[in-house]
Order: C-alpha cells, then structure tokens, then sequence
C-alpha cells in the first residue's frame, strides 16, 4: 500500500476539510459508492446520465471531509454538458484526492480515464468497479501489477454488495500523486511543454498541474479554456496561436491526444489481464440481444408494456384505489373527519374549506394520499425495476429509428420514459441529449404529449376500466401527437441531427433493497411536490367556488366544453384544475366517473394529458431553456390540447362511437 | 477494407482509421469508447443499429457512423482464419 501526506501551500499537512471527488465513465456505479462513502442517496440508475449535476456529502471515513460526485464523463477534454461539469468539480472545488471509479469488464477503456486524470497531478486511487460482472466474463485483473504500473492504489470493489469499499476510504485518505505518463509523439510533446513551462511562469497556484492545464487547453476543453481566459487573459491569443500553428495542415490535437492515451491504456491494462474467455455465452448477454432481435424485440416490448398496466393500471389504479379511496376514506376517514368538523368548526366556510366539496381535506387530500399514491408508488416500483434491469438502454435503440423521424435519436427515450414518472424530473434529465435542439424538442414533446405517472395511472385507471381499446385509443392519439409535433419541430428548429452512439450495460436482475431504496426517494420527492399543490389548487378551487368565479368560468367555458369538446359542462372544473397540474386535473375527471360516457372520456383524458404542464415542470423548463420559451411552449399546448380533444371527439363521432 | 455495418453478425474484425469524412467529435467519443484503430471487435448485429462488443461492452452504433469505421481483416467466430481484405 503507497501512503502519501498531502501537503497545502504552506507545507503543513492537510487533514480536514478536504474534498473527494469521485470521478468515472458514466453507468460504472459512482452514485453507489457515493452512498456506500456518505450514506447520502442520490438518484442511482444504470444508464448514463442519471447524475446531471455535482452532489455532495460528509464523508463517513474522515472527520470533516466533503466527497462529491461528479457527473459521468467518458473522456476528457470535455464535451458533453456532463464532462464539463466534471471538468469544474476539478477546476472550482479544489479536490484533495479524487476517487476514479472505473468499470473492472473495461479496463483499456478505463485506464484511457486514467490516465487522462493522472495529468492532473492530483492524489489518485482507482476502484475497479463491478469487479463481480468482469469475474462472470472471466476478466480476470491483477490488481497488484496494475496498480505498480500506474504508480498508485488499485481497489477491486462491487458497490452494490459493498465489498471494497472500506479500503477504497482508506485508500483516498492516503492517496499519492500518480507518476505514470503518457508518451505523447513529437511534435505534440515538445507542444505540451512549451504550454506547460509558459502556464508555469504565469499561474503561480493553478487548480490542479500545469501540465494537465496545457493538454487539456491543446483539446479543446471548454472548461479549461474559459478558465485561462479568467485567469490568463493576456496570454490567451498567443496559447490559441500555438494550438492553432500546430494543427494546420494536421490532425487535431484532441485526436492524437485521444488515441496516445488508448494506445498506452492498452500497454498498460494488457499484463494486468487474464482468463479472458468470450462473453457471447453467457445468459444475460443471450437475454440482451434478444430484446434488441428484430422481430423478439416487439413481443418482448408488449410483454414489459402489459406487466406495467397490470401493475400499474389494474393493481395500483384499480385495486389499491378502491381500497384507499372507496373503502378507507370514503367509508371510514372522511365520513369521521367531516363529522369532526362539521360538529366543532366555528364558521360554515371554515368547515366548507375543510371538508366541503372543494375541501383540503375531502378533495386535496383525499386526491393525493388515495388517488395518487397507490397510481404513483405502483408507477416507480415498475419503473425502478426496468431501469435496474438494463432495459431502457436496449430500449433507445429499438425506439432510434422512430425517434429520427423527429429530429432526435433514440437517447431520447430515457428522458421520455423518465417523464412518465415525472415530467419535470425528466427536463432536467434532457441534459443528456448532446445539443440544445435536441433538448428542446425533447423539452416541447414532454410538456405537451408525456403523461407523468399520477396522469398515466388516472388514465389506466379510467379508460383501463372502460376497455382496453379505448385505453389504446388515448396511447394511439398522444403517439400521433407526438409524431406529429416532433416532424414540425425538427424541421422549423434549425441544427441538425446527432446520430446514435451508445453503450447497452449488461442485462440485470435488480437488487430489491435498490429498487425499493429507490421508489422511496422518489415518492418523498413527488409527495413533497405534490401535496402543496394539491392542497394549494384545491384552495383556489374552492376561493373561486366561495367568491362565485368558478359556475362562471365553467359558464364562459361551456361552449367550448360542451360544444367543441363534447362534455359535460362539470367537466370545465376539472380543466381549471388542470392548470395546476395535469394529474389534478385527470384526477378530477376520473372523481366524475360514472357521468361521463366511454367516449367523453376518451376525450377528456386526451385534452387533459395534452393540457398545460404543471407549475414545477414550466418554472423547470423556464430554467433549462430560458422564460420566453417556456411562454411560447404554453402558448402553443393550449390551443393544440384543446384542437386535438375536439378533433377526436369529431372522428369518434364519424365512426359512430360518439 | 470494408465499412463496420457490413461485417455480418458474429464476425471478430479488426478496426482500421475511419474515414476522414467521420467527424471530429465522433472520432474523440469512438477513442474515449476503445474504438481505434488496431483494436477487435465482435460484431454483435445489424439490426437494429450496429452492435459491436469492445472489451466485454456492448456498443450501439448508427448505421451513419459504422459505414464510416471501417475494418481491415476479420473471422467468424467458428474457427475460420483471419481474412484480409
């Protein structure tokens, strides 16, 4: 074991406060051993993307530290919105040692990462991760040879099991400056150090080695470059006309960068590697390739589809619904709490705000905790289970091809899927996609056509019950819609598109105390949104109901309720509180039941998913893309939701079904 | 030398330098992937997309990208020698 004292500028040695910063490819486990060294969760999925910003935590093994976790970053200098993200843990946060956690079935491809972080100069201990996936392969490591040849630690781990994780602590706490170089071709090298030696006479305390400052600014790394600009402005144009004598007539500087550091990731990674035998054998991988067959691929697709509306639509929205709503608070809670109050409430509107037909208790609560909750819960526990599983990724390639239809490739579908879940976690989760056109069609199409899980599970819930046709008939129309609107958008939003490249981790079968792990702290999230705005709509249903605005609003609306749309003027109520939420809406919707027939709902549930976003997903998309196009996206679903319901209410009526 | 998304399933081929018309960015992710020059990988699919497996990983790729990597020898899983194109 190497054992290195840090020593801060003054040469005492440094013990608290320090950070660590874990660092990796995506999809290589950096979430989990982030739990494993903090006990902070954060949103762990095994495809790429799920961490979109830094999270940090105290350290569990040292008194005082800080450990974050970065972003997945395939390579650097950075490209991608993730990389550079990275890239300014690594500039802005002063890292005293990081923590490489590395996917062990990869080791060249890992060791390239590497060796890319060992130019940083900054302390360094490798955690070959999923060490027991690489064991199923027969990717047998030599740890010991490894880490001699890269001149630091090297820890075998599995942080699902936890297994490594103590020495990887203890390990970070004494990690030492790697010495291990790559051997750049001429004239590159003599470059490197030119750049070097000039950073060095200019930039007394850099964040991390000069020499890492001077490869990275050759790349292109956007991060580093605005960084000397900050930093070094004087010198900027005279570096920048070094980089640029360099490359005319040549090859980029990034690609010879790139490929020296493959090219000694092999070298390296070759003797530390053993037993390998092919993969092609194993069951996961048969299961894998399976799901992406051409023809297997569409009943496995409508196997996972029809599991997930059992789950969700029949268990969740029918079975638990009719015991949380029907049975407890219908025949037991809210007959008890309307009693309370009607019985002790001081003043009639105070009992009326209470338990009243606009009630916080009757109607805001009752909606979140026996409506929602079981739809929500059932929702995530299915959707935890499949993105465990490796299924989503397979899913992006077999959806790519439909996905180019409208500007996007099938990357897409993880925050499409995503937002079934929550529509306003998923815009944040478009940072994934590579450009900003390809964020904000995928931003429009959610805001416009993706139901989240509350909605989805109302309108399981609702049309399910009628017949699975109708039920068919809302996914056929919402799929139009978006086919349609996505054509139009990527022909009017200028850029071009980006094809699909992208890595198919191993099919699994999910950890439940993961899953479960997970459907927790995503429900706690929800909750916490929805409840105050559950309770925050039903009091300005029931403000606008007290002060005589609600019978006219659903008065002015009739025409085009009753009229265009084709439903019962009470209907107008519920897309009042659509403009709340979507789901509060749908919910409203499915509370009238009886009253509405197989069509009218069909309609409805159309118009409501294709209604305005909710409150948090429009201030989230204000954040990601800016206030005037998220006033322009609302101005435009309006009008389309209610075109498309009046529509279908016109071709029900042309097959006689209306 | 032919492109990658014409190498039948279940074939090992040898990568060869891409074409020059392959952009810049594509050449950085492919590297940082293991994809160079040099390097065997098995070719998993066609269909939908190219699916290559590099190291243990399994690779999706684009019809656009693959029939711009290209290979320079290759052989069939079951036994058959390498051949050069």
């Amino acid at each position: 074991m190497r054992s290195c004292t840090l020593i801060d500028d003054n040469g005492a040695p440094v013990r608290e406060g320090k950070t660590y910063a874990l660092v990796g490819a995506p999809n290589v486990g950096k979430s989990v051993v982030f739990h494993r060294l903090t006990g902070a969760y954060v949103d762990v999925s095994n495809y790429p993307g799920t961490t979109v910003e830094v999270a940090r935590a105290a350290a569990r093994f040292e008194a005082g530290a800080t450990v974050l976790d970065t972003p997945g970053a395939l390579a650097f200098p950075s490209r991608s919105d993730d990389e550079r993200a990275a890239m300014r843990a690594l500039l802005h946060e002063n890292p005293g040692a990081l923590i490489q956690v590395a996917d062990a079935k990869h080791l060249r491809r890992s060791i390239a990462i590497t060796l890319a972080l060992v130019e940083t100069g900054l302390p360094l201990v490798l955690a070959l991760n999923m060490s027991d996936e690489a064991d199923a392969r027969g990717v047998a490591i030599d740890a010991g040879r490894l880490a001699a040849a890269l001149g630091i630690d090297v820890v075998r781990t599995v942080a699902t099991t936890g297994e490594g994780m103590r020495a990887v602590a203890h390990h970070a706490a004494h990690a030492c400056r790697p010495t291990v170089r790559v051997p750049y071709p001429q004239p590159l090298a003599r470059l490197i150090d030119v750049i070097e030696q000039r950073l060095t006479e200019r930039l007394p305390h850099p964040p991390f080695a000069h020499r890492g400052l001077a490869i990275l600014f050759l790349g292109r790394d956007p991060e580093v470059e605005a960084w000397l600009a900050v930093h070094l402005p004087d010198a900027m144009r005279d570096l920048v006309l070094l980089r640029e004598d360099a490359e005319r007539g040549g090859e980029r500087l990034a690609h010879v960068i790139a490929r020296s550091r493959a090219d000694a990731a092999g070298r390296l990674a070759a003797p530390s590697l053993s037993g390998i035998h092919p993969a092609n054998t194993m069951r996961s991988t048969t299961l894998g390739r399976l799901v992406l067959h051409p023809v297997w691929s569409l009943p496995i697709l409508a196997g996972v589809l029809g599991i997930a509306y059992l789950l969700v639509g029949a268990f969740g929205a029918g079975t638990l619904v009719g015991l949380l709503e029907e049975d407890l608070f219908g025949g037991v809670i809210n007959p008890a709490v309307t009693h309370f109050v009607e019985a002790h409430a001081p003043w009639p509107w105070l009992a009326s705000l209470v338990v009243g037909e606009y009630g916080l208790w009757t109607m805001g609560m009752t909606y979140a905790i026996a409506l929602v909750l079981p739809i929500v819960s059932t929702f995530f526990l299915v959707f935890g289970f499949l993105e465990d599983s490796g299924y989503f990724a397979r899913l992006s390639v077999i959806a790519n091809r439909g996905f180019a239809r409208i500007g996007l490739n099938g990357r897409a579908v993880l925050p499409m899927v995503l937002g079934l879940g929550c529509v306003t976690m998923a815009t944040l989760t478009t940072r994934i996609l590579a450009t900003r056109r390809e964020r904000l069609i995928a931003t429009f199409l959610m805001a416009l056509a993706i139901p989240c899980s509350a909605q989805l599970g109302v309108v399981m819930g609702m049309l399910g019950a009628i017949g699975l046709a109708w039920m068919l008939g809302w996914v056929g129309v919402l799929v139009a819609v978006i086919a349609g609107a996505g054509f139009l958008a990527a022909r009017l939003i200028p850029g071009k598109r980006i094809p699909l490249v992208a890595e198919m981790p191993p099919l699994r079968w999910p950890v439940a105390g993961n899953v479960l792990k997970k459907t927790g702290g995503r429900l706690h999230w929800y909750l916490r949104e929805v409840i105050p705005l559950f309770l925050a709509g039903t009091f300005a249903m029931w403000s606008l109901d007290a002060v005589g605005a609600l019978p006219w609003i659903i008065q002015r609306a009739e025409p085009l309720v009753t009229g265009w749309l084709g439903l019962p003027k009470e209907a107008a109520a519920a897309f009042v509180m659509g403009f709340l939420r979507r789901d509060f809406g749908a919910t409203g919707l499915f509370a009238m039941g009886a009253s509405l027939s197989a069509a009218q709902a069909l309609i409805g549930m159309v118009t409501i998913t294709l209604f305005v976003p909710c409150i948090a997903s429009v201030l989230m998309i204000g954040k990601e893309h800016g206030a005037l196009r998220a006033l322009l996206m609302l101005a435009l679903i309006m009008p389309t939701a209610i075109l498309v319901g009046g529509l279908v209410r016109l071709a029900l009526a042309a097959a006689g079904l209306a | 030398m032919i492109a990658l998304d014409r190498v039948p399933a279940g074939t090992t081929a040898r990568l060869a330098e891409p074409e020059p018309s392959l952009a810049s960015s594509f050449r950085e992710l492919l590297a940082a992937y293991g994809l160079v020059p040099g390097h065997l990988v098995t070719v998993v699919a066609q269909e939908p997309m190219t699916v290559v497996l590099c190291d243990h990983v399994e690779l999706a790729i684009e019809r656009d990208v693959a029939a711009k990597l290209r290979v320079d020898a290759w052989s069939t899983l079951r036994g058959a020698r390498p051949v050069s194109a």
